[in-house]
């Protein structure tokens, strides 16, 4: 999933916050991101055992208007984290997370001014599972059956 | 021989195209707007955090 970040921000203050809802357990993944001059950047998850924890926060240069932060999940691999310009969050075992909804916010309090006063984030998602490819495997089919072909080539050369 | 003759008919497959199944590709624009609001969830979760210790 890659987000695009063009929002202009209305206050200092403001914070676009992007949080992830898991489908079964209501564990979520929380990246937030600051306006300019500093960028601050954090990223939050929540698991049923650890409660809401911050795994990444920086407070200067936390993140790049002129790229697209990255957030990636795989079974194994867990949560990897790009900022636009490096990886923050590195293969973080935050369980099984498939993505049932978003939500946003950007204000701490009711009493806030208007943290964003125009642009819009832009989410790309990409989601699949690369086995259910019907060629996923067919290079290695390839593989076995040649070799296969050389082993019987192999043992059956009649030898003078 | 063997290679070059398999070539003629496996490197045609990689040709066709069928979509894998499970892939979704969505894009979303999330207007201004929608970031004008007070996250509840966290409101709720800093007051059970609280009511929490002062419990204790």
């Amino acid at each position: 999933m890659t987000i695009d970040n063009n929002l202009l921000y209305a206050n200092p203050d403001g914070n676009a916050v992007l949080i992830l809802h898991d489908s079964k357990s209501g564990e979520l993944i929380e990246v937030g991101m600051g306006p300019k001059p500093d960028n601050k950047f954090w990223v939050a998850v929540t698991t049923p055992k650890e409660g809401y924890v911050v795994v990444h926060s920086n407070l200067e240069r936390g993140w790049y208007p002129e790229t697209k932060s990255i957030i990636s999940y795989t079974d194994k691999a867990g949560l990897t984290i790009n900022n636009g310009a490096r990886i923050v969050v590195t293969n973080l075992d935050i369980g099984e997370f498939a993505i049932d909804s978003y939500s946003v916010f950007g204000k701490e309090g009711s009493t806030d001014p208007p943290a964003v006063s125009s642009g819009s984030m832009i989410l790309d998602f990409m989601s699949g599972d690369p086995a259910q490819n019907v060629f996923a495997f067919f290079p290695f089919y390839v593989a076995a059956g040649v070799g296969l072909i050389v082993g019987v080539l192999f043992l059956t050369k009649k030898r003078s | 021989m063997l290679i070059l003759f398999m070539g003629f008919f496996i490197t045609p497959v990689f040709a066709q195209e069928i979509t894998n199944p499970s892939l979704i590709i969505d894009s979303i624009e999330v207007p201004a707007e929608k970031f004008n609001v007070v996250y509840e969830i966290r409101q709720l979760y800093h007051l059970m955090l609280f009511m929490l210790l002062v419990g204790k």
